[in-house]
């Protein structure tokens, strides 16, 4: 069965250029376009991987990482947060929430499912 | 357009020439590994063979000395050392280049793609060279989980960097059952990875677990590094630049131009002398067995450990005599110390024998050259396959069986292998190959040298054996015993003596100096298959299975390798013949009678042989009786050498101190019968 990857960004061109990139890879593609309507997603299907953007409205990437790892059977996900160079503070910040790893912005598709391919295997 | 067909006749002939010196230089360079100029030689022409036959267009050719003018650059940054698999790579690929020139001459099609298989091996030399060894120790963060984080993400990572070597999982960190956290991760990696790639590459693979993880890189150093060379070690410590370096080396004359430039020689005569150099280069294997010896440090270190036992089981027994305050057991704890320690004698006897042992790949691989060489002068194809080379003898052993081993297979190559179109006609491979084995079973060790030759004429060696009167033309030899007549002194098939072999010393010569080894040697052949000749030897000179007899008042040792059997002959199976003296009549069989106390001057307690014992031993094919006194049993003997006090004597091996503190001589059959039958004393 596909991996169900769940892609959380409030910008839409990323959602879409996530999508595309993991669909034609084989995987299934979940989007959220912030962390409350995350939350929401997960409930209804079974995510193997979640890739979520830092600055979102209504819940940013932090709080929805720390919230994600308390709901049951989450505890283990890897989450990979995409950030730019600058954000170093974020990324600390990010891990100790419980992101696993991390992708720089921009990125080529390659990269991409390079990491969603070591993640989720 | 210009027609390069017209060139390729220049091209042929000079390639030709590169490709004898490129051959030359790799023979050289397996001898002398860090011969710079030879490097440059080989490199330049391997060079020159890819720069003219790319001008040419033999884009085949060009394309081949291309990889393999790669793998010498490295060569001559020292990037790469000349060990036995390069230069075994790069003679097969001279050989590969030779075919392809062949072709070119011929005006025949050459299929590249057996091309493949020689470029993926020096490709594989390649990298070989720019490889480097890591130690990576990885403890990761306890809650690399709680991250979403697997670790076996990180270890499956590093295979994308290199080649895991060796990993390993250290448990040690785990706790008791009652005190694990499921959720935490305990288990530490040591890894070893092969990379041609840096540190910094190798971290990036941590990347994301590096947050709380310990995770410590270093290079391995390799086993064993070579000394650098002054002029490295000068670019190293920053005193000069590399660059100057090589200028510095390009400018240095060789010794015979610098004689040439004063005048002091002609170039001819240099050159005379560099050729009588080369020769003395090729057989200076003869002396390859120096009289060091490397000892693997694991046979040290069970020396060592043994004689530490040895030293505990000491003061035990110490304690066992003066510790108790009452005498009750001691009686069983000797015992046990005596026991003991009598297997801790034996096994420091076998570990100090061990370190006597070489392999027999240190001789073998010298052969390589030699058959190189020869097959190029006799205008032969001959491949050498050794096997078996990690088979140790004893360094005595090694030493003495080299001679006889180049003769065989001097003669393997001469008289054995066929020239090409000979064997094109049998049906043959055109290639004759040679296949020097050894191996051991049982206390003895083998080396056989199989050549897949004409085999021996059986018909003619018998001709010539009834033309020498070696045997008489009315009898019946046995193949085995047709085989054997070559040993005999004095016997040669060949029509006629090549600067090889054939001059008619050599075969009983080989067989002198095995049999001196304690060691046999046999012929299986069959006509226009090949031949093998097969060499046992005993694992060690220095120790022998012993029947030890009782001659008057001395007891004497008689090694069991040359001894048929014993027995006590009947009364009327003694007799006294015209022409033999006296024989013994053993089971329809006449054997001449030597009798030991008349041999070795001793005063013995019988002098019917029907009241002593007649040994029956073996000498080249003929049977002969020692009578003795007594027999007193069968044991291993430590021979001990006679010194050079007695250099006359020769029916006498040397002597050993036997279990009881007595000195016993142990005799040296064929020299006892040589004595005996032709009343020589050597």
């Amino acid at each position: 069965m596909a991996k169900s990857i769940l892609i959380v960004d409030d910008s839409a061109s990323m959602r879409q250029l996530v999508t595309f990139a993991l669909n034609d890879a084989g995987y299934e593609v979940i989007s959220a376009v912030n962390g409350k309507d995350a939350l929401t997603k997960i409930s209804s299907a079974k995510i193997d991987m979640v890739i979520t953007d830092l600055n979102m409205p209504e819940m940013d990437g932090i709080e929805f990482i720390k919230q994600l790892r308390c709901r049951a059977g989450y505890k283990f996900t890897p989450i990979v947060m995409l950030t730019t160079e600058s954000q170093e503070s974020k990324k600390q910040e990010g891990r100790q929430a419980g992101a696993s790893g991390w992708i720089v912005k921009p990125f080529t598709p390659e990269q991409l499912t390079d990491i969603v391919r070591k993640f989720a295997r | 357009m210009f027609d390069f067909k017209k060139l390729y006749g220049v091209f042929v002939d000079d390639a030709m020439e590169k490709i004898v010196e490129l051959e030359d230089g790799l023979l050289q360079l397996e001898k002398n590994p860090h011969e710079r100029e030879v490097i440059d030689t080989i490199f330049r022409a391997a060079h020159t063979i890819k720069g003219s036959s790319g001008t040419l267009g033999l884009n085949d050719i060009s394309r081949f000395t291309h990889v393999m003018e790669e793998v010498l650059d490295l060569l001559r940054q020292e990037t790469l050392v000349p060990d036995k698999e390069l230069i075994n790579v790069l003679l097969e690929s001279t050989d590969m280049i030779k075919e392809m020139v062949e072709s070119v001459a011929s005006e025949t099609e050459f299929d590249f793609s057996r091309c493949g298989d020689l470029m993926r091996r020096m490709d594989g030399l390649r990298n070989k060279g720019t490889t480097k060894e890591f130690k990576i120790i990885f403890i990761p963060a306890p809650d690399l989980f709680r991250r979403g984080i697997d670790p076996v993400i990180v270890l499956e990572d590093i295979k994308s960097v290199g080649e895991i070597v060796n990993i390993k999982a250290d448990t040690d960190a785990v706790p008791r059952l009652s005190e694990i956290n499921p959720e935490d991760l305990y288990v530490r990696w040591d890894i070893i990875l092969r990379t041609t790639k840096d540190e910094s590459d190798i971290r990036k693979v941590f990347e994301f677990v590096e947050e709380g993880s310990e995770i410590r890189i270093f290079p391995v150093q390799a086993a064993e590094e070579d000394v650098p060379f002054i002029g490295q070690m000068l670019v190293e410590e920053g005193v000069v630049k590399a660059e100057d370096v090589t200028e510095a080396l390009k400018s240095q004359k060789k010794l015979g131009e610098i004689l040439v430039d004063q005048g002091k020689a002609t170039s001819g005569e240099i050159e005379h002398v560099l050729k009588k150099q080369r020769q003395k280069k090729l057989d200076s294997f003869r002396n390859s067995v120096s009289s060091t010896i490397r000892i693997d440090l694991k046979k040290l270190d069970h020396l060592i450990n043994i004689v530490g036992e040895m030293v505990i089981t000491h003061s035990m027994f110490h304690q066992a005599l003066w510790g108790g305050a009452n005498g009750n057991g001691v009686s069983e704890k000797l015992e046990v110390i005596f026991s003991q320690l009598q297997r801790i004698g034996k096994e420091i006897q076998e570990s100090a024998m061990s370190l006597r042992m070489l392999p027999v790949g240190e001789v073998f691989h010298r052969f390589t050259r030699l058959v190189r060489e020869l097959s190029k002068s006799k205008d032969k194809n001959i491949e050498l396959i050794i096997s078996g080379e990690e088979t140790e003898l004893d360094k005595g052993v090694l030493e003495k069986i080299t001679d006889p081993l180049v003769h065989l297979i001097r003669n393997a190559i001469d008289h054995g292998i066929e020239p090409p179109q000979e064997r094109t006609a049998a049906g043959k491979p055109a290639k004759g190959t040679i296949h020097l084995s050894a191996y051991q079973m049982g206390d003895a060790v083998y080396i056989d040298i199989e050549d897949d030759g004409r085999g021996l004429d059986k018909d003619k060696i018998l001709r010539k054996a009834i033309e020498k009167g070696f045997i008489s033309p009315d009898a019946e030899p046995s193949s085995e015993q047709i085989s054997n007549l070559i040993f005999l002194p004095g016997f040669s098939t060949a029509d006629k003596v090549t600067d090889i072999s054939g001059r008619g010393v050599g075969m009983d010569v080989v067989k002198r100096n095995i049999e001196a080894l304690n060691g046999k040697i046999s012929i299986r052949s069959e006509l226009g298959k090949g031949t093998v000749m097969s060499i046992k030897l005993p694992l060690t000179l220095a120790i022998i299975d012993g029947l030890t007899v009782l001659v008057g008042d001395e007891i004497y040792v008689l090694p069991i390798s040359s001894v048929v059997e014993s027995l006590r002959p009947e009364r009327k199976n003694v007799k006294t013949l015209n022409e033999k003296g006296e024989v013994i009549n053993v089971r329809g069989e006449y054997i001449p009678l030597l009798r030991l106390h008349e041999l070795l001057d001793v005063t013995p307690w019988k002098r019917d042989p029907w009241e002593a014992i007649v040994v029956v031993s073996l000498y080249e094919g003929k049977k002969y009786c020692f009578m003795v006194d007594d027999l007193i049993g069968q044991q291993q003997v430590v021979i001990k050498s006679l010194g050079t006090a007695m250099p006359g004597v020769c029916d006498i091996a040397g002597g050993t101190i036997l279990g009881d503190g007595r000195v016993a001589l142990v005799l040296d059959v064929p020299g006892l019968i040589e004595t005996a039958t032709k009343g020589v004393t050597c």
